[in-house]
């Protein structure tokens, strides 16, 4: 019996900058599957490639080589247009610094990837209400973001990110803006939303966090160098990947 | 007074840093300041300063006009000059004037000239003194006094090489000789330019080469005949109110006295300067409002760069207030780096200004009258510099105050909440680009309007065909052509030689040619109907023409025939009407065979029976609308004064020599210098429409690009500005035309708010422009649309470029932002 196919596929991506004269290798060839309603996190000390790694999963940045497959989508050499088309669709982005526009009302700042998806008023009315309910803002959709706490407007953030119902939410550093407390209830969020079923992919340096997901993926230099199941799953199992040397490369 | 220096010293220091941006913001301003210097230069030589007489304020025109006949200003008779100077007490003195050209031979050649008669007091009661030599003196306008004339400077320069030893010698003019008396300054110039409606013909003053003493038996001496001009100077104290009052009490018995001639005489005093600025004055006004716009229009470009810099600058605003600078010392800061960009824009418009001037003064049609010696003198220089001045305030104001305005602590921390915001600072910068899309529209729909009446204007069908017409105007000498018989001999020999010249196809003669400003307005007597007073007696222009000359010119026969060579002095008289003056003197009546006189029933002039109808012809302007004509045969009717027109199978300008020839080889004294193109002749005729439209559509030109400019900045800032949001957007799945559509939308909104209130605006304004317009209504709306639309697409071809900038945002600059 095969087992289904992951809704991410990552083979062999790397990512290199090239500034003047020098290369720097941010991705060395990074083997990721990430399966559909699974809540990874991925971890690592600054400059590692976190961020790269996320750019290129929601589709903002582009691999210098290797395999991406999106549900089932080859997506690494498609027109900028499709590439949008698709991030609309497919993805749901979750910013550390909310990335709210403050010319927009919260409901507007919601409703906004619906419009490019050209979903009628109704339909977009709809699934803006539902998603700031979900995430207990509905009461404040007249608001504009200055007048949230950073809290409130990380949460109309998820809201955003969950409105158009994407594949997958991409979450980078969502709680590097917030106090502990703000941290947590958008912690709790996430994992309310993975509850009911969201596939959720979080970059975050904090442990604690971390170990919220079903899966933590350490990256180094790259290259994922240790997963690690998180308390989110019961059995906790190491796997440790052998590096090929002819991978093997470092941000310089 | 330091600290003053220190702001200097900084403001050199921040120029010198953003070389691009001073660039950019000088030239906007040298374009606005040096338009506003050229056109200030042309008021104050024209509005300001238009005389260089002494005191002139006190000089008045007096002219005769007749309510009855619709003449707003006519000339008057020797008799009435006369009587008006005598019995007036409200002036110094009353002189009068009449031009009158002359042939002048004694020089190199034969030429040509423009001689303007005056009475021998005249050239002192306008206070100017002559360069050499001495003014008419009293007794020298007498019939039998000694001949002697004034030189004006251009023709002692031009044709007698500067001679300083000219005065005292002799030269002649028609034949006759004439001692110079006197050579007077080069700026002085009489009469002075203007041009009037005189008994309903468009008439502008001749510039003068010479002057010669206005003798009683060089003009009519009856009272109906009126070719005088007059012009006076007020006693001390006296007003233009009070002379009026007491001219319309002479009118009024000369009404009484001579009902035949004076019965609807009236007398208008009017002051000089208004008589001069007249007909120029709201032309100016216009393009002074015109210019203001385009500098506004800098102006807010200025702001929005400096807008732009400000925000750059929030920072160190910051730290200077923190440091314990005040709100005061910071806007004077800023209002002083302004004040250098102002400064710095002046010189470099004042430069532009020059070049601007320079051309003007070539292009500008004669009866534009923009003065020669036009320039920079220290009241312009003052103009600019208090422009420049003011102009850098009001731009340097909303920045400096703006900037002045931080919240400190927000600025000093660095960044705030990951918001990607507006702020007051962008609807300041938004309005600044309505108002001048607002500005730039007004501006466009003036010059639209101009233009598209100077086309109609140009389109207007003359009567005749202009093309391959040579002209040239012959004053025979009344000496040598005294006799009738010999100026019609001449007058056929002329024809018939000319006809003969290859490539000629037809040649004639007419005494007042077309559009040149000379003009001969007669009452006439209809057979059959009841006789008329002078006052009401029907009107026609009179010219006295050859056989050839309506194949020449191409006017059209109507009805009957033109003249023949046997329409001599032997023949019956007859005469030949115009379409119009067929329907206004035979209305509902068959015209062929109708007779008419000229002056009253009993007058000394013979009856003429009508044999032909003309098709009407544009004689004093395109502008306006044809007039009655009659025709009479030169034959019938020799004169001194006739102009050769002939048609020529190619290019006139290569018949120049033959005509010449031609001419010499009958007499070899007449000057033939003065050879004129039909359509030439036209084009000038057209000038001054065509110099303002010019002039309109160069300035709205200007707004135009500098609001395009504006949009463009405006636009490419707010990308710049927009860069985190436009990278949040695509980042949510924005495709790149939605982001096209997104920062274009932007732009087309200030755009169209810009234009809503530029039409408005428009509508209000335009009608100034009423007067000046032919064919075209102030509210044309095609025009308002056309250029509504081209407005529009400047502004979307503005926006267009930031746009696609935005469409390269990186998506990544959402995740970078961190």
């Amino acid at each position: 019996m095969s087992s289904p196919r992951p809704l991410i596929h990552l083979s062999g991506v790397k990512k290199v900058f090239y500034t003047d004269e020098v290369e720097t290798h941010a991705l060395s060839g990074i083997h990721l599957d990430i399966n559909k309603g699974e809540y990874v996190s991925i971890a690592g000390p600054s400059g590692c490639g976190k961020s790269t790694l996320l750019s290129i999963l929601g589709l903002l940045d582009t691999p210098s080589d290797g395999e991406y497959v999106l549900n089932e989508t080859a997506v690494e050499n498609l027109s900028l247009s499709d590439r949008a088309r698709i991030r609309n669709r497919e993805v749901g982005f979750i910013f550390q610094s909310f990335n709210l526009i403050g010319d927009l009302t919260v409901y507007e700042n919601v409703e906004l990837p619906l419009t490019y998806r050209g979903l009628s008023s109704s339909d977009r009315k709809r699934r803006v209400t539902d998603a700031l309910e979900r995430v207990g803002m509905a009461h404040r959709a007249g608001h504009f973001p200055s007048q949230l706490s950073g809290g409130q407007q990380q949460r109309v953030a998820v809201a955003r990110a969950v409105s158009g119902q994407p594949s997958i939410l991409l979450a980078d550093e969502p709680t590097g803006n917030l106090d502990s407390s703000n941290g947590e209830a958008v912690i709790e969020l996430l994992r309310e939303l993975h509850r009911g079923g969201a596939t959720i992919c979080m970059v975050t340096h904090d442990p604690r966090y971390a170990q919220q997901a079903d899966r933590i993926v350490h990256l180094f230099d790259g290259l994922i160098v240790e997963e690690e199941a998180g308390s989110n799953r019961r059995e906790i199992k190491e796997a440790k990947r052998e590096v090929k040397e002819t991978n093997a490369g470092g941000v310089g | 007074m330091r600290s003053f220096w220190q702001d200097i010293r900084y403001g050199l220091k921040v120029m010198r840093k953003n070389p691009g941006f001073i660039a950019i913001a000088v030239f906007a301003l040298a374009l606005g300041v040096g338009a506003n210097t050229a056109i200030f230069s042309v008021v104050n030589a024209i509005l300001l300063h238009p005389i260089n007489y002494g005191n002139p304020d006190q000089l008045m025109m007096v002219w005769e006009k007749s309510a009855k006949r619709g003449f707003g200003q006519i000339p008057t008779s020797l008799p009435n000059f006369v009587d008006l100077r005598t019995d007036n007490k409200s002036l110094e003195d009353l002189g009068a004037f009449a031009d009158s050209n002359f042939n002048l031979t004694g020089g190199d050649q034969p030429e040509r000239v423009i001689g303007v008669r005056v009475t021998a007091s005249l050239l002192s009661l306008v206070g100017i003194k002559p360069l050499r030599g001495r003014l008419f003196l009293s007794g020298e306008d007498q019939p039998q006094a000694t001949r002697v004339l004034i030189l004006s400077h251009h023709l002692w320069q031009r044709s007698f090489g500067a001679n300083p030893n000219i005065v005292g010698q002799n030269v002649a003019l028609n034949g006759d000789s004439y001692t110079v008396v006197g050579i007077m300054p080069s700026d002085f110039k009489f009469p002075p330019s203007f041009s009037a409606t005189v008994a309903s013909s468009q008439y502008a003053m001749p510039n003068a080469d010479l002057w010669v003493p206005l003798t009683t038996d060089a003009v009519p001496t009856a009272r109906d005949i009126r070719t005088l001009f007059m012009i006076g100077r007020l006693k001390p104290g006296v007003t233009p109110a009070a002379a009026q009052s007491e001219m319309n009490v002479i009118a009024s018995r000369l009404q009484k006295e001579y009902p035949a001639t004076d019965a609807d005489m009236q007398v208008d005093v009017i002051p000089l300067r208004q008589q001069i600025t007249g007909d120029i004055h709201l032309a100016l006004i216009v393009l002074f409002g015109a210019v203001g716009c385009v500098l506004l229009i800098a102006c807010a470009n200025v702001a929005n760069l400096l807008l732009a810099k400000a925000s750059g600058r929030q920072k160190e605003v910051a730290i200077r207030t923190a440091l314990g600078a005040t709100r005061r010392r910071i806007i004077r800061q800023l209002l002083t780096e302004g004040m250098l960009l102002g400064l710095a824009g002046g010189v470099l418009g004042s430069l532009l200004a020059i070049v601007v001037l320079r051309q003007l003064v070539i292009f500008s049609p004669a009866n534009v009258s923009i003065p020669d010696n036009i320039g920079i003198d220290w009241q312009v220089l003052a103009f600019t510099l208090l422009l420049s001045l003011f102009t850098s305030f009001i731009f340097g104001l909303a920045p400096a105050l703006q900037a002045s305005k931080l919240d400190l602590n927000e600025t000093l921390k660095e960044g705030g909440r990951g918001n990607s915001g507006g702020s007051k600072q962008n609807r300041l910068r938004s309005l600044l680009v309505i108002t001048e899309v607002a500005l730039a529209l007004v501006l466009l729909i003036a010059s639209g309007l101009m233009i598209k009446s100077f086309l109609r204007l140009q389109n207007v069908n003359p009567g005749f065909n202009p093309e391959n017409l040579i002209t040239l105007e012959i004053q025979l000498p009344q000496n040598k052509y005294s006799d009738k018989n010999r100026q019609a001999v001449f007058q056929q020999q002329l024809v018939q030689r000319i006809a003969q010249v290859p490539g000629v196809q037809s040649a004639g003669t007419v005494d007042n040619l077309p559009f040149s400003g000379n003009e001969s307005n007669v009452g006439l007597t209809i057979e059959g109907q009841p006789p008329l007073n002078a006052a009401e007696r029907p009107r026609a222009f009179l010219r006295n023409v050859s056989p050839n000359y309506f194949e020449s010119m191409g006017i059209p026969l109507r009805k009957g025939r033109t003249f023949a060579d046997t329409d001599n002095g032997n023949a019956p008289g007859a005469a030949i009407v115009n379409e119009t003056a067929a329907r206004r003197l035979w209305p509902n009546e068959e015209p062929l065979g109708k007779r008419f006189k000229r002056g009253k029933a009993d007058s000394q002039y013979p009856w003429v029976t009508v044999v032909g109808v003309v098709g009407a012809v544009s004689h004093t302007s395109l502008e306006v609308a044809s007039q009655p004509e009659v025709y009479l045969p030169f034959q019938q009717n020799p004169e001194l004064n006739l102009t050769l027109v002939a048609r020529t199978r190619s290019d006139p300008k290569a018949f120049a020599g033959a005509v010449r020839r031609e001419v010499s080889a009958l007499d070899k004294d007449l000057p033939v210098s003065n050879i004129k193109f039909m359509d030439e002749i036209i084009g000038k005729s057209v000038a001054q429409p065509r110099v303002y439209a010019l002039l309109l559509g160069i300035f709205a030109g200007l707004a135009l690009i500098l609001a395009s400019i504006g949009i463009y900045g405006v636009m490419s800032y707010s990308v710049t500005q927009r860069t985190h949001e436009i990278g949040i957007r695509m980042a949510l799945g924005a495709r790149p035309r939605d982001v096209l559509k997104l920062i274009i939308k932007q732009g087309m909104v200030l755009g169209i708010a810009g234009i809503i209130i530029g039409l408005i605006v428009s509508f209000a304004l335009t009608r100034v422009l009423a007067s000046q317009l032919y064919g075209v209504s102030s509210t044309d709306p095609g025009t308002f649309a056309a250029i509504s639309l081209l407005l529009m697409f400047v502004a979307v071809i503005a926006c267009y470029i930031p746009a696609l900038r935005a469409t390269k945002v990186d998506p990544m600059i959402a995740v970078r932002y961190e």
